[in-house]
């Protein structure tokens, strides 16, 4: 069972993580240049702060991140892996499903990928970096469960 | 989205729900200079201009959201795209709605439009999970999902609506309502607040003559709330009527706005007859459902039935539900316990007296006002406590656990079907393990997780309830009756 795996969790989504965390070091960025005008000591101590952060994100963290992150579609639920220092480790059963949102916002676009919140009782679950025809798999695939007789078209 | 034909828009209504804080910002400064400095023109214009600059720019943003929301009704369910940076698209089947709300109030009807809020048991805390605007054709294309064969309709009077208006309306939250309203309008018109304890001073009331001034303006402001909360209950009850469609049940209710909640019946997390002392003296009780997904709705929203006596109450909730209410094995809660029943109105009371008591004698306010304003609210809460140690009780019966415990000042018998009992938990504190006595918890199918407790019942007696009511929910769910 575990070899017939298949992470549907995209190599994309680590490029985006990284131009995120870029886009927020220039916002940073540009927020330390402003302040520098004030008080150039802060400003120096902000821009130092935002670069290191910025490393340890783009370097470090996201790649570990990305590593945890697993999503496949088991034959009766969906399992989720996600945490670098605390794991989670999540099955999803399809008949507990209520229904599933897709989003997708402009850098996921470009990239052809999407956010998947599946909605169940008592609990919401969101797998981000999907492609979006994985997306859909699952979101038929828990249609199927509250729709049994769809399952043979 | 694969028809574009059906995908439909949303009430154009729904802008104005949307634009009442762009254009409150905009109006009220406006309002503030024209009449507080009529001569400031340089303040108007610099109010409207910044304001101006900021109201178009939400609506903008408004009309492009609405231009970017679609929904269309398909044979699965409600399929809605949203958003305009962050798209979003999703389908919520029919099968999983388990409660829905229409909402027409006076403007909407005049425009054809209906509020539509549906809710699964998903959890979205706080919010439902798509509330829409509709217009008339696609709000009754919604309703059509859920009527099924009419079975039998219940209806109350207006003499009836009144009773529950007056014998369930709360002062405090009816003073809630008016305060601010009163205060703001005082304040328009220049009045202080002491001129408008002044003006509720100046109502006639009997018996003010054996009341102290401050007594007599706290009755006064407590009957005008009382006044208040109950006119508004009347609005909102009048023309009460529930029908069983089939598979959902069907409330429909409302005078200047009108609401009709559709909740699946096989969804009953817990039928409560609820009552408060009074109520209760008069032997009537109200009916609220708790269902999965109805526990986004909140206050009066959950009521099925009104006031109404027991035994009939009873009768139409058995009707409409198709729930056999009726109780087999039973055990009440003991005498033993009325201590821990009446331990947190006798001691806020203790404190709340001390510290007042402490107040008046350094403020100088009389001993008798103090001694009235204190006396009533806990003599109450403490008789109520009584009260509903002595009715409260645990039991099974064919179809449903039976609970009946308070709640605040209520007293709530819950009728809780067998499918929908999640966990039973039974607790026992060191006092209660030395007069064997335990408490019980029912946890239920719900998105909030929800539980109802029952203190003070013997534990010999209970126990056989439980396993009573563990085996009949085990047999339950083996058949797959499940929620």
């Amino acid at each position: 069972m575990e070899k017939l795996r298949e992470n549907l969790i995209s190599d994309k989504y680590s490029c985006v993580r990284k131009l995120r965390s870029c886009a927020t070091f220039v916002l940073s960025l540009a927020a330390a240049i402003f302040i520098w005008r004030l008080s150039p000591g802060v400003g120096a101590a902000v821009i130092i702060i935002s670069a290191m952060l910025f490393i340890a994100d783009c370097f470090f963290l996201t790649p570990f991140w990305f590593r945890s992150l697993e999503c496949c579609i088991m034959p009766d639920h969906i399992f989720v892996r996600k945490g670098v220092w605390r794991k989670k480790y999540i099955r999803i059963l399809f008949p507990g499903i209520q229904y599933c949102i897709v989003s997708r916002t402009p850098l996921q676009r470009i990239y052809g990928l999407c956010t998947l919140t599946i909605l169940c009782a008592g609990a919401s679950e969101r797998i981000a970096g999907l492609e979006l025809r994985d997306a859909e798999k699952i979101s038929i695939a828990s249609n199927q469960a509250i729709f049994p007789e769809r399952r043979n078209r | 989205m694969n028809n574009k034909k059906r995908v439909r828009h949303m009430h154009p209504i729904y802008l104005s729900s949307k634009l009442k804080i762009s254009a409150f910002l905009l109006v009220l400064p406006l309002v503030r200079e024209i009449l507080i400095r009529p001569d400031g023109i340089i303040g108007i214009i610099a109010a409207a201009g910044l304001n101006t600059l900021y109201s178009a720019a939400v609506i903008s943003w408004t009309i492009i959201s609405y231009r970017r929301f679609f929904w269309r009704s398909a044979r699965d369910g409600i399929r809605i795209s949203s958003g305009l940076l962050r798209r979003k698209w999703y389908t919520v089947p029919y099968d999983r709605m388990r409660c829905i709300t229409f909402r027409k109030g006076p403007l909407s009807r005049l425009l054809g439009a209906v509020w539509v809020s549906f809710d699964t048991a998903g959890k979205l805390p706080f919010r439902t999970d798509i509330s829409i605007c509709l217009d008339r054709r696609g709000a009754r294309s919604v309703l059509g999902h859920f009527s099924g064969s009419k079975c039998r309709a219940v209806k109350y009077s207006a003499k009836r609506i009144m009773l529950t208006a007056l014998l369930g309306s709360n002062p405090f939250s009816g003073l809630l309502l008016i305060v601010p309203a009163v205060y703001e309008t005082g304040r328009i018109f220049g009045i202080s607040p002491y001129g408008l304890i002044g003006l509720a001073d100046s109502f006639p009331l009997i018996a003010a003559d054996y009341l102290s001034p401050t007594a007599r303006i706290a009755a006064k402001l407590m009957i005008a709330g009382w006044t208040a909360s109950a006119a508004i209950a009347f609005f909102r009850y009048f023309g009460h009527r529930v029908t069983g469609n089939g598979a959902s049940i069907v409330a429909r209710r409302g005078l200047l706005t009108k609401i009709i909640t559709v909740t699946d019946r096989t969804g009953i997390s817990a039928l409560s007859f609820d009552s408060t002392l009074t109520t209760a003296l008069s032997g009537l009780s109200s009916v609220s459902i708790f269902s999965v997904g109805s526990g986004k709705l909140r206050g009066d929203r959950r009521m099925l039935l009104p006031l109404d006596r027991r035994s009939s109450g009873m009768r139409n909730a058995e009707m409409l539900t198709g729930l056999d209410l009726s109780e087999e094995i039973r055990a009440d809660v003991s005498p033993r316990a009325v201590l821990s029943y009446t331990l947190a109105p006798l001691l806020s009371a203790l404190m709340s007296t001390s510290v007042v008591l402490a107040s008046s004698l350094l403020t100088g306010m009389s001993f008798y006002t103090t001694g009235l304003l204190l006396t009533i609210p806990f003599a109450w809460w403490c008789i109520f406590r009584i009260y509903a140690c002595r009715s409260s009780f645990f039991a099974t019966g064919k179809d449903c656990a039976v609970l009946c415990s308070c709640s605040g000042l209520t007293l709530r018998q819950l009728h809780i079907p067998y499918p929908a009992i999640t966990g039973i938990t039974v607790s026992q504190s060191i006092f209660q393990k030395r007069r064997g006595l335990c408490s019980i918890s029912v946890s239920v199918f719900s998105e909030k997780r929800e539980s109802f407790m029952i203190k003070g019942l013997l534990l010999r007696e209970a126990e056989p309830i439980v396993s009573e009511i563990l085996k009949n929910s085990t047999a339950n769910n083996k058949k797959g009756n499940t929620i």
